[in-house]
């Protein structure tokens, strides 16, 4: 009588494994030697394999009824659902999507194309030729503009004494602030260069030596006047138009040129752009609905 | 009619997905050229041909799901599904066995049931006494013999209820249906090893469940 606590020991998943034919190497010997030497082991292993051969002789169980589709059943299934129902207008065979996205397509490109070359041809020789008509014609403004003469003179002086260096045209063109707005008081020629300048917002009176062109311009007025009078002061900051006055007649200034606004894209670029995503989505939808139809 | 153009054009518009190298006799390569036939014509829109393919292949589909869902009910709901999917997807058959395409509709669809019987739970096996689970008796045949095999496929379908979905199924795909190890990894979506695990477990629990009728079994090896 073989001791049922020594077989609880055995592994009969290893059993299993050698009834089914899986287990190879130690495993193998291991299985076999427990099939050989432990009657429970070798009693389970015939029970495995007399169960796995009674399994494939099982009768099928008989169909409790008859799956055939009905044409109602049919014709329900047959309709789309979800996506396919959604894509369905896509997909026809003889659907005008197709020719409609080809067209729209078609269309859209040759705008762009046709955008494209205008402004190649047009925009481009604009872009060479204009910024220097451009900073005269608003540099004359600039100058005529203000109100009192001194600093429409000042303004004016700048914007001419800057006529040599190209910087300083678009520069002060390109201020864009209307030539009073900034100047505190009557200091006339200083705060005229300094509204002049392009980018250089007036900063605050501040203790700074070298800083502030009020403070300059309050102690020292009358060489302020003669700064302003150097036309080169003009482009530079107000900084260092206070600091080196005269060192700026030399160098060209660091000022960086502002670009004037662009013009945008055109109505017609913009058109066809809509033209031909329009055609490219039509397009996709068509190649989905195909696809899941 | 076999041998038709329509049926070379269907025959070679459907790329297998697996390539099937098991020898294959002339009977059933005769029944795949029919069910090419039938599948290409369900495609154009013909219902009878798809009830064609649905009687050739009801039987074995309810006998594969029967196994798996444990409720006949259920089990038929699910073959119905499977049908139902397969006369929905026909442009996705790719070509290969239209028994296996539909058998392994059908699993996915037992599948589905259980994960729903997982969430209500039922009875499982109502009806054990159901006659209809008697096998088909030939002419010749044993009424003792006859009467044995009843017995043990009462007691084999209860003792697979017992044991937990995934055992059921490994060993339903494996020792009844005859799948591959890879097969029913790739059908279950599990590796290898658990398949093996599974079937092996599966068998340990079938022979516990089964510790008082283990002798309707053993009668075969003496």
């Amino acid at each position: 009588m073989p001791d049922p606590t020594v077989h609880a020991a055995h592994d009969r998943l290893l059993v299993a494994a050698h009834a089914a034919g899986d287990a190879s190497g130690p495993d193998l010997e291991r299985a076999a030697a427990l099939v050989a030497s432990c009657p429970e082991c070798a009693r389970l292993h015939r029970d495995l394999r007399a169960l796995s051969a009674a399994l494939a002789e099982t009768p099928a169980p008989a169909r409790p009824r008859d799956f055939r589709l009905t044409d109602e059943a049919a014709a329900r299934l047959s309709r789309p659902t979800g996506w396919r129902r959604l894509l369905a207008p896509f997909s026809g065979a003889r659907s005008a999507v197709g020719p409609l996205a080809a067209s729209l397509a078609t269309l859209g490109l040759a705008g762009l194309l046709l955008g494209g070359g205008v402004n190649l041809g047009l925009g481009g020789a604009s872009s060479m030729s204009a910024p220097a008509p451009q900073a005269a014609a608003t540099a004359a403004p600039a100058a005529a503009g203000g109100g009192d003469n001194v600093y429409g003179s000042a303004a004016g002086q700048g914007a001419l004494g800057a006529a040599p260096a190209p910087s300083a045209a678009p520069s002060a063109a390109a201020a864009g602030t209307p030539p009073t707005a900034p100047v505190p008081s009557a200091e006339g020629a200083v705060t005229g260069i300094a509204s002049a300048a392009p980018s250089v917002v007036p900063p605050p009176p501040a203790t700074g030596p070298a800083g502030s062109p009020a403070v300059a311009s309050d102690k020292n007025a009358p060489s302020a006047g003669v700064s302003a009078g150097a036309p080169t002061a003009a482009p530079s900051g107000a900084g260092e138009a206070n600091v080196a006055p005269t060192r700026s007649a030399a160098t060209p200034p660091a000022t960086p040129v502002a670009e004037p606004p662009g013009p945008g894209p055109s109505p017609l670029a913009v058109g066809s752009a809509l033209l031909l995503a329009a055609g490219i989505v039509l397009g996709l939808l068509r190649l989905a609905a195909r696809r899941l139809a | 009619m076999l041998d038709s153009a329509r049926l070379t054009i269907a025959a070679r518009g459907f790329r297998p997905v697996v390539d099937d190298v098991r020898p294959v006799d002339a009977s059933e390569e005769q029944a795949r050229r029919r069910d090419l036939i039938l599948v290409e014509r369900a495609r154009e829109g013909s219902l009878e041909a798809f009830n064609g393919l649905v009687e050739l292949y009801q039987d074995h589909l309810f006998g594969l799901v029967a196994r798996m869902v444990p409720d006949r009910d259920q089990a038929a709901d699910a073959v119905q599904e499977a049908f139902f999917s397969a006369y929905r997807n026909l442009r996705s058959f790719r070509g290969g066995s239209v028994r296996s395409w539909l058998g392994r509709i059908a699993i996915n669809a037992a599948m589905d049931q259980q994960r729903l019987r997982k969430r209500r739970p039922a009875q499982p096996y109502p009806e054990l006494e159901d006659e209809a689970w008697q096998p088909p008796a030939g002419p010749d045949a044993d009424p003792e013999r006859t009467a044995l095999e009843v017995e043990r496929g009462h007691v084999l379908e209860a003792a697979l209820a017992a044991i937990t979905p995934d055992q059921r199924n490994a060993i339903v795909l494996f020792d009844v249906e005859g799948y591959d190890y890879q097969e029913i990894a790739d059908l279950t979506g599990v590796s290898l090893g658990t398949v093996k695990s599974r079937i092996h477990r599966g068998r340990l629990a079938l022979r516990d469940c089964l510790a008082g009728s283990m002798s309707l079994f053993r009668g075969d090896e003496g």
